[in-house]
């Protein structure tokens, strides 16, 4: 009890004043001891980052597996493994001294009490008078000093060396933190070669994106992106409206359901189309049409001929009106006029109807024509919209009266199938569970996908054809025989008027 | 031209195709034609009896077919009163009325003191009926405004319309008649002149 008590109070001192300890390490030591310390500190650190990385690494191998390939990331992960286990080796080495460090205190500490047991036997014994049992129990302490100095001394060299040889490894650890850097430099480097080989491909493949929002974008650009001659809404909502809207009171007049409007569009800016569900709403189909014309940054017909439609407007005499009209559409850049062209020639098959569907070219044009034309001034806002509006509808309407004068020919409404959706499987289930009144001409249709773009070409060159030999009924049938026999494959004309007829039968 | 203060200006709303030109017209011309012409915006004027005087009442029918929401603002800071039409054959038709009323509200602050009609046209064609009186009359009450069912082809309601519009403004003391009998003068105004004319 009281050596335990002893031995207390002495640790205590030594702690708290470190008094009496004797100090067994030479300073050389004393230093490498601090080194040691650091180098335990860093080493734990990396130790801990390294295992969380390859702990981390497994959870997102998952997300990135994709965009990584594997061979890549194993060889990485391989390094630093390798690296890790190194750096543990060199962390089980300083445990190790560490541990015989405190052995080494320990020891310090046994030898230092058993001195102070020794000395304070010598004194008494020069004090006591019984000579033998003093002397008796003065040797076996100093027997006890000098066993736990022995001691402290192995522990010490033992100690020593072990330090001596870290220092000398040292060298070597701090290769291994090399070997990490570089192993993590190489990491960083093939991460990056990987995501700079990939980046292109993304780039790639976002470009090739069927799903791209085409509302509110410009025409010109969404025609490139989607490598189209008509804009999607268009197409789409043209066809859709071939389909099932050609017989509705008021088309592009009566408002749609808000929320359908909403919805229908936002499909068509990511290109899925659920023809079914629409088929039954034509008005929404009209108002999405009419939407997208509205919220083009420029309108269809153009800013920059804004004063051509309206001066060929004001003209008096009709014929010099469709003329300086027609003059005005000529100038539309080829993306608009094809587009423009397209949409009159849907307008006008819509009117054939307009007994049923009250849409005569002057209704039409009322209701759509603030949706082609407007300016960019947004000057008096009422002068905009009613006068103005009243000279879009004398642009609009004779265009639609005249659509066979102002765009000579058939057109192929249907130029890419499935309502001019990007291709997308589910979509041709979609189309076949249809009911529709002329189905053997849609499968026809869906086989003949190969030519259609062929149809597209020559139609646009016979237009263009036309253009230069101005519009004449003579010779109008003559640039057909002519391609006919420079191409034969210009059968594909013919066949596109056959395509045209069906709608006629509805 | 009357003077700004003289001109009383009613506002025609609704969706496309609900008869808001067919109930102008059955008004002030007392005909009803059958064709099918969206309106780009007409304004008719009609002088009536205002305060023991006389006044122009202005009615402007105004498009349905397509939203210019600016157009729509600059009706509605300049009427007076309103007319909300929906067709009795179309639940959209009262549908599209709602965001039409709260920019009324939104820019009148209030529609308390503004004499609003929640109109159901087209009452004769009960076979197609998609509306309710009583779904009407709902909405009416939810927008505290009054509530009347029409017919311009029939001339079912249509006059009624009207006068019970002007005693709904309490700002002024205002009826259809002028000394007893219908003013013969309601013309209506050429459609250009009237975009231009002074309001």
């Amino acid at each position: 009890m009281k050596k335990q008590f002893n031995r207390m109070r002495q640790l205590a001192n030594q702690t708290v004043g470190r008094a009496e300890k004797t100090e067994v390490l030479s300073d050389d030591l004393l230093q490498v001891e601090k080194r040691l310390e650091l180098v335990k500190q860093v080493s734990h650190s990396t130790h801990k980052k390294l295992t969380a990385c390859l702990q981390g690494q497994q959870g997102v191998d998952v997300e990135r597996k994709s965009v990584r390939s594997p061979s890549v990331r194993s060889n990485s992960t391989l390094q630093n493994t390798l690296t890790l286990l190194k750096l543990l080796m060199c962390a089980v080495e300083i445990p190790n001294i560490q541990k015989q460090r405190k052995h080494l205190a320990k020891l310090v500490l046994d030898m230092d009490s058993a001195r102070t047991r020794y000395y304070q036997s010598t004194k008494s014994s020069g004090l006591s008078s019984n000579l033998q049992s003093t002397g008796a129990k003065v040797d076996h302490v100093r027997e006890e000093m000098e066993e736990a100095a022995n001691r402290m001394e192995i522990c010490r060299d033992q100690l020593s060396a072990d330090m001596y040889s870290f220092v000398a490894k040292e060298i070597d650890y701090a290769s291994y933190f090399q070997t990490l850097i570089e192993a993590q430099a190489e990491y960083h480097r093939k991460s990056l070669e990987l995501l700079q080989s990939v980046l292109p491909q993304i780039k790639a493949h976002q470009e090739t994106w069927v799903e791209k929002p085409c509302y509110g974008k410009p025409l010109e650009e969404h025609l490139a992106l989607s490598g189209r001659d008509i804009a999607f809404p268009i197409e789409a909502c043209v066809t859709m409206l071939l389909e099932c809207g050609m017989q509705e009171e008021g088309l592009f007049r009566i408002a749609p359901s808000a929320s359908k409007l909403k919805k229908l569009k936002a499909s068509l800016d990511c290109g899925v189309l659920d023809v079914q569900e629409y088929s039954a709403d034509p008005h929404a189909i009209a108002g999405a049409l009419k939407s997208y014309l509205r919220e083009l940054p420029e309108p269809l017909m153009t800013f920059k001929l804004y004063n051509d439609w309206i001066q060929a407007s004001n003209i008096q005499d009709q014929d010099k009106r469709l003329q300086s009209l027609l003059n005005a559409c000529e100038k539309l850049p080829p993306a608009n006029n094809n587009n423009f062209k397209y949409l009159i020639k849907f307008l006008s098959k819509l009117t054939e109807y307009q007994d049923v569907n009250k849409m005569t070219p002057g209704n039409i044009a009322i209701v759509l024509g603030p949706n082609l034309l407007w300016t960019h001034n947004e000057g008096n806002i009422t002068e905009m919209m009613t006068t103005v509006s009243l000279q879009i509808v004398g642009i609009i309407e004779p265009i639609i009266q005249h659509a066979d004068w102002f765009f000579p020919g058939e057109i192929e409404f249907n130029l890419t199938g499935n309502y001019g959706s990007p291709v997308h499987t589910n979509h041709n289930a979609n189309y076949s569970s249809m009911p529709s009144p002329d189905m053997d001409q849609i499968d026809r249709k869906q086989n003949d996908q190969s030519r259609r773009p062929l149809s597209v070409a020559t139609d646009n060159m016979m237009l263009e054809f036309y253009k230069k030999d101005g519009y004449d009924s003579h010779t109008v049938c003559l640039p057909l025989y002519i391609y006919n026999n420079v191409w034969p494959k210009c059968g594909a004309v013919v066949q596109m008027k056959e395509d045209n007829s069906c709608y006629h039968g509805f | 031209m009357p003077e700004q203060s003289n001109d009383y200006r009613v506002v025609v709303f609704g969706a496309g195709g609900v008869g808001k030109s067919s109930l102008v017209l059955r008004f002030v011309k007392g005909t009803f034609r059958d064709t099918y012409i969206p309106t780009v915006e007409d304004t008719y004027r009609q002088v009536i009896s205002c305060d023991k005087s006389v006044c122009t009442l202005q009615i402007t029918d105004t498009t349905g077919s397509h939203q210019f929401p600016a157009m729509q603002r600059l009706s509605i800071s300049k009427g007076h009163a309103f007319i909300l039409v929906y067709s009795i054959t179309s639940r959209q038709s009262l549908e599209e009325l709602k965001p039409i009323y709260q920019q009324v509200l939104a820019i009148k602050g209030s529609t308390e003191s503004i004499p609003i009609m929640l109109v159901g046209n087209k009452s004769d064609e009960m076979a197609q009926r998609e509306v309710e009186t009583k779904e009407g009359e709902a909405q009416a009450t939810a927008w505290k405004c009054a509530f009347m069912e029409t017919s311009a082809k029939t001339n079912s309601n249509v006059k009624e319309l009207f006068q019970e519009l002007l005693a709904l403004e309490k700002k002024r003391d205002m009826s259809l008649s002028i000394d007893g009998k219908r003013s013969g003068k309601q013309k209506r105004a050429d459609k250009l002149k009237g975009k231009c004319s002074v309001m």
